[in-house]
């Protein structure tokens, strides 16, 4: 049966004798009844994005209309998708740091300039008597420095916006600095990176924000063997013993190699 | 064959299954038993699923009535032929609906009352949603966010079920279990509240 006539079923304009096969097919086979509730899903999904026709609508509420979790849900969803929001959510709406698009150019513009501590200058290395005759200031090999990445978060993931960074070879890791919002603040945060299958390759448990040139920052050290070429999403969690984890945002990045 | 009824109020009785009929229509239903206890169970699910579609308010009741009816039948000799069960247990399920609907209206004590959505509720489960699809793996996190982020449309959906090398029932399937999932939490959390 075609998703037209199911959901025709659902609103309770199917025939008799359509309804009958309908029904006697869904009581044999598992598959069709829950692609009827996956109709039903997709009904509730068009409800809270009011793209249902007003008769249609009147008979969902007729019929769904006592289905408060459910309706809750389907909004909550409809808000969630970047066709309705992304600045809805409340913790959000009292950020007054940039918004996402801005972000993502200020991200995008240090792109390929991945910030370096300039290396220090290393003190002249003691040579040993043996070694008289060779040039005694002979400095030691310098140790190489890691590798900043600067993060905004959002609360959309967008991965086709995400800003591309290339990392140095000779980079012995990446200093994640995740910028967090004041409002947000918690004991510890949880930091994970994922890369494109879905698969966390870094977590890790960051103590308070520090304060860096009057932003609060979180830091993070991700070696480099960690991460090859390709695209990952950063997500924060905010920790305390007293309040539920509190998801705080992504941010997505393309690491070139 | 025992003719014990259990009274269900309104004057009906239902008929207590006897052992001897559950086998029979475990057998009926898959001949290894350990296939049909699992069958059995799927079918009372699509039933209860079924007599809530018809609004029915006590639904998984009706259902347990409408299999013992069955196995009663198939006991007294009634044979179901091949692929008819859907349409015999349908058509038992649609009686035991009516009588019912007949029935004198019961308080609805366990019903939900309409959906009068309190003022801060819309945040709270977006709140909660939030909690809940954190309590996925990231795998299903991911998927769910999918395929109701790209709203319904169809190549969106296509794409993510060639994606995950599945087909678009299968995606559809997995996506509405996550759902039913995510919903029972946020209810949950809704009500901790």
């Amino acid at each position: 049966m075609s998703d037209s006539e199911m959901r025709a079923y659902l609103l309770g304009q199917a025939s008799e004798a359509e309804a009958a096969r309908l029904e006697e097919r869904l009581l044999e086979d598992e598959d069709v009844f829950l692609t009827l509730r996956s109709v039903e899903d997709d009904l509730f999904d068009q409800f809270a994005r009011n793209t249902l026709s007003a008769a249609e609508r009147e008979r969902f509420v007729e019929r769904y209309g006592k289905e408060r979790g459910r309706l809750l849900v389907a909004h909550a969803f409809a808000n969630r998708t970047p066709a309705a929001r992304v600045l809805a959510h409340r913790r959000f709406e009292r950020r007054l740091w940039l918004p996402l698009a801005a972000a993502a150019v200020l991200a995008a513009a240090i792109a390929g300039t991945l910030m370096r501590p300039a290396r220090p200058t290393p003190p002249p290395a003691a040579v040993p008597a043996a070694a008289a005759g060779h040039d005694a200031r002979q400095p030691a090999a310098p140790t190489a420095a890691p590798a900043i990445l600067l993060l905004t978060l959002g609360n959309s993931r967008a991965p086709a916006a995400a800003p591309e960074v290339a990392i140095p070879a000779d980079a012995p890791a990446v200093e994640l600095r995740i910028r967090i919002d004041p409002a947000d603040r918690f004991d510890t945060y949880g930091v994970e990176l994922r890369n494109q299958s879905d698969t966390p390759v870094w977590t890790g448990a960051v103590r308070g924000p520090e304060v860096v040139d009057g932003q609060l920052l979180l830091k993070g050290t991700v070696p480099q063997n960690l991460l090859a070429a390709g695209t990952y999403e950063v997500s924060v969690r905010g920790l305390a013993p007293s309040r539920p984890e509190e998801l705080l945002g992504f941010a997505t990045v393309t690491i070139r190699r | 064959m025992s003719n014990d009824g259990v009274p269900l109020g309104g004057g009906r009785t239902r008929w207590a299954l006897t052992p001897e009929a559950f086998e029979r229509l475990l057998s009926a239903l898959d001949p290894d038993r350990e296939r049909a206890a699992a069958a059995y169970e799927q079918l009372r699910y699509r039933l209860v699923g079924l007599l809530r579609w018809w609004g029915a308010m006590q639904a998984e009741d009706l259902a347990d009535d409408t299999l013992d009816r069955v196995a009663k039948k198939l006991v007294e000799g009634a044979t179901i032929g091949s692929g008819s069960l859907g349409a015999y247990v349908r058509g038992v399920a649609r009686m035991v609906y009516y009588e019912s609907t007949r029935e004198p209206l019961t308080p609805l004590t366990d019903q939900e009352p309409a959906a009068a959505v309190n003022t801060g509720e819309p945040e709270q489960a977006s709140n909660c949603l939030d909690r809940c699809l954190a309590s996925l793996t990231a795998g299903e996190r991911s998927l769910l966010l999918k395929y109701y982020d790209g709203g319904k449309a169809a190549d969106a959906r296509r794409r993510l079920a060639e994606e995950l090398g599945i087909s678009m029932t299968a995606l559809r399937i997995r996506a509405h279990r996550l759902r039913m999932t995510v919903e029972r939490c946020v209810t949950a959390c809704l009500k901790v509240q």
